[in-house]
């Protein structure tokens, strides 16, 4: 979907997408790219929004987590594992999540480490996402 | 629009047959609205697959029975809800049970409920709860009812999918801050660092001249800045380039905020409770004592603070991430002088709740700026804002003695606390005598059979200020006593584990969750150099809980590899949902163990944003495994119950890898 935006070039992504278009689903959760709550793809690659001026955006592939497909087995295994507790910092998980798989099929603990550590959960759901991500995985490779 | 069958305040029924539940408590991750659904569901036999959950909106009908407010904290949830939804749904039954007996031409007796339908278990034949809507209509709703036996349940003690997490992945659930209102502005704000400072000069014009700002607007000692856009309203704030005074007390650090409260243990407390004979001058005992300190700690819940009002003449819109709507109703009702009734609080998921948002703070700002700019106003507080304004986790500083006889038994035990009241503020008439009521829960009606007792408290008068974050006291007084037990047991070469199974003969619950988390973990198992086991037990929220931490520590450097926990809930409702909670409790506890403090500069917060308060990341998350005890008591809470105990866990782990005590948090081993 493309989108115009009449906004400065200097507003950051993340407020573009949540409050101007209406995409609620990525999150405002520090500004400063210290959570992740804002992670969304650009071009593939996991990007912290918030860290975005939205006219650097301009004509790149975007996707949010509304944008990531309902079967995508990320989010499959976030339903089945019942990985959320507030919600709150889930779609930057999901999407730092996707990434990860997208890098590593075979993750270990160590690569769940390194890919997810810019992604804080107050809640404490550390231990299900990281049993999410490996049954996501293994969901990807057994399904080619 | 069909007919609607509505018993009572908490469920509906359509000619669909889709139940309507509206759920009083606040979701914030913790299960309620799944959890008290399956309590509706289960006593009327409702079809779980034609159920939908709403936040309720209304007045005293869903205040909680028990504190007589609409509010959501204290792990109280389903303690004080579960008597009244049952009968909320063995009403539905039985009013469907009887239009049902009507329907089908059969005496009541014939007929048994499941899953939605309406059976006469004589012909088999069958009617939907749908089509008994007309017909229940026309009957009156019983007060008296019968409920189902603990073996009839076919919902609770399952562990059904929760009613919000599809929405939570698919990023379509709905926090405060998502919401949009036509011809909203967007209400950001400027502030002092310094506590207590005052503007001393700003450009208003300079905001005004931003394309999109619309307002500029004094509330006290902040401003805000009024926008079309976010991005107006940021760079409106930034516009404005407030020149702030110095503040109350500019000289206001860490130290002097830590030192207050330690210093404060020097000053008389007032008895708190003192049970038993103890002759503390016998010298044939052994006295033992110590100090602990824990520093203050913000919430830091991942949705910053935000409210958003639709003030009209003769009513008020608030939506808002909130655990008191009771609070927010009256805050709103006093600044717009409507009537309570006509104040409506939509309620919204919580992107984390903790605690924060028993207060409302952000209610008044934001209507004394709707009041103003005569709009529907969005305010969203930054993350700064929202370190800034915490409500801290009350520092406390603890003085332990402990006298143990010649055999090694404990023969008396004396706290004292000195620690920021949050009662004072909050719930002032239960302020009585100098004594904060809710810092010394757990440690006062310890199950730990001593002899003697005695705990005294101090309140601190400071200017930071302090309010409820996730377990309140049980948290604090945990580190302090299971810490100090594990320092007696150690003094007199008993193992922690026997040391409190001694002191706990007489209570099978107890020692059966220490046992549990003890055998799971591998309790007395030869561990490598380096590693230690540590345990910590405590009974809090209605509920027992054993926690055993085993840790590695390597230069230094304190790593927790694996928590294993017993807890005993009385009865799980779902047992997923606990599950969920205690591991979450253990890792933001653990958080608050190894990593959180507030820092203190310049006469305010020095700490505000997550480059310089640190919290557990997944690397430093280790396997936590929970062990649900089915006791069949009475249900206990367990939102909070997984906090406590984990600090002095990881504390007694540590001892017992290097024989190195750590009796202050975040705890650290390069500290000098």
């Amino acid at each position: 979907m493309d989108y115009d935006v009449d906004v400065e070039p200097d507003v950051k992504l993340l407020w573009v997408l949540r409050e101007y278009i209406g995409l609620t689903g990525t999150k405002y959760g520090c500004g400063i790219g210290q959570c992740g709550a804002c992670t969304v793809h650009i071009d593939g690659q996991a990007v912290k929004s918030c860290q975005v001026n939205v006219g650097d955006a301009v004509g790149k592939k975007i996707t949010t987590i509304e944008g990531l497909p309902a079967d995508h087995p990320v989010k499959a295994a976030w339903k089945e594992l019942q990985v959320p507790q507030c919600g709150y910092c889930q779609p930057g998980q999901i999407m730092q999540a996707a990434y990860l798989i997208s890098q590593k099929p075979n993750p270990t603990d160590e690569d769940i480490d390194t890919y997810m550590n810019g992604n804080l959960c107050r809640c404490g759901t550390y231990p299900y996402i990281r049993e999410a991500i490996k049954l996501a995985a293994k969901g990807v490779r057994k399904n080619g | 629009m069909g007919k609607i069958f509505k018993p009572n305040q908490w469920v509906s029924i359509d000619e669909d047959g889709i139940v309507t539940v509206t759920v009083s408590k606040s979701e914030m991750g913790q299960g309620v609205y799944t959890a008290l659904t399956m309590i509706i569901a289960e006593e009327m036999d409702a079809d779980w697959d034609k159920i939908k959950v709403e936040p309720a909106i209304g007045g005293e009908e869903y205040d909680d029975p028990v504190s007589k407010t609409q509010i959501t904290g204290g792990s109280t949830s389903m303690r004080d809800m579960t008597d009244m939804l049952r009968i909320a749904g063995a009403q539905a039954r039985s009013v469907l049970t009887e239009a049902a007996s009507i329907k089908l031409g059969t005496p009541k007796e014939n007929i048994v409920t499941s899953n939605g339908m309406a059976i006469d278990r004589v012909n088999g034949r069958k009617i939907s709860y749908g089509d008994l809507v007309d017909t229940a209509l026309e009957l009156s709703v019983p007060s008296k009812v019968s409920l189902k036996t603990v073996d009839d349940f076919k919902i609770i003690g399952k562990s059904i999918h929760r009613v919000d997490v599809d929405d939570k992945v698919d990023g379509g659930a709905k926090f405060g801050i998502d919401i949009f209102l036509p011809g909203m502005l967007y209400a950001v704000m400027a502030r002092p660092n310094a506590y207590g400072a005052k503007p001393l000069s700003f450009d208003k014009e300079a905001a005004l001249s931003i394309t999109g700002v619309k307002n500029v607007v004094q509330l006290g000692n902040s401003i805000a800045v009024c926008a079309e856009t976010i991005g107006a309203a940021m760079k409106g704030r930034d516009a404005l380039a407030v020149q702030w005074d110095k503040g109350s007390d500019p000289s206001f650090d860490t130290a002097k905020a830590e030192q207050e409260v330690i210093t404060a243990l020097d000053r008389e407390g007032s008895l708190v409770s003192e049970r038993g004979n103890f002759l503390q001058n016998d010298s044939t005992h052994r006295k033992i004592e110590a100090s602990y300190f824990l520093p203050y700690i913000s919430h830091a819940q991942l949705e910053p603070t935000n409210c958003t009002v639709d003030l009209k003449d003769d009513q008020c819109h608030i939506w808002i991430s909130t655990q008191a709507q009771t609070r927010v109703k009256d805050i709103a009702a006093k600044i717009t002088g409507l009537p309570n009734d006509k104040i409506y609080v939509h309620t919204t998921y919580i992107g984390g709740g903790f605690g924060r948002h028993l207060e409302i703070d952000p209610v008044d700002e934001a209507l004394i700026i709707a009041k103003e700019v005569k709009r529907p106003v969005k305010l969203i507080w930054m993350r700064k804002d929202d370190m800034l304004l915490d409500y801290f986790h009350p520092a406390n500083a603890y003085k332990a003695e402990g006298w143990l006889d010649e055999k090694g038994n404990l023969k008396g035990l004396h706290f004292k606390l000195a620690a920021p009241s949050v009662y004072k503020r909050v719930y002032p008439n239960a302020f009585i005598n100098g004594i904060d009521p809710g810092a010394t829960e757990s440690m006062v009606n310890t199950p730990y059979n001593i002899d003697y007792l005695k705990i005294e408290y101090v309140d601190v008068d400071t200017i930071v200020p302090v309010g409820f974050w996730r377990a309140v006291g049980p948290s604090r007084t945990a580190f302090a006593v299971e810490s100090f037990m594990d320092e007696l047991a150690y003094a007199m070469g008993k193992d922690p584990m026997e040391f409190r199974l001694e002191l706990l003969k007489d209570n099978p619950r107890a020692t059966n969750v220490i046992k549990v988390a003890c055998d799971k973990a591998g309790w007395g198992k030869k561990l490598s150099d380096g590693c230690g086991m540590g345990l910590a037990f405590q009974s809090c929220f209605g509920s027992l809980i054993a926690e055993v931490a085993e840790v590695s520590v390597v230069n230094n450097e304190i790593k927790v590899n694996k928590v294993t926990c017993a807890v005993d809930c009385g009865i799980a409702i779902n047992p997923d949902i606990v599950r969920a909670q205690i591991i979450g409790g253990v890792i933001m506890g653990l958080s608050g163990a190894l990593k959180e403090k507030v820092e203190f500069g310049n006469g305010g917060v020095k700490t505000i944003n997550f480059y310089n308060y640190h919290m557990l990341r997944m690397n430093e998350s280790p396997e936590v495994e929970v062990n649900i005890v089915n006791s069949g008591e009475r249900i206990g809470g367990i939102g909070e119950t997984g906090v406590p105990p984990i600090a002095p866990a990881v504390a007694n782990a540590i001892y017992n890898a290097t024989g190195i005590r750590l009796r202050e948090l975040p705890l650290n081993l390069t500290r000098k």
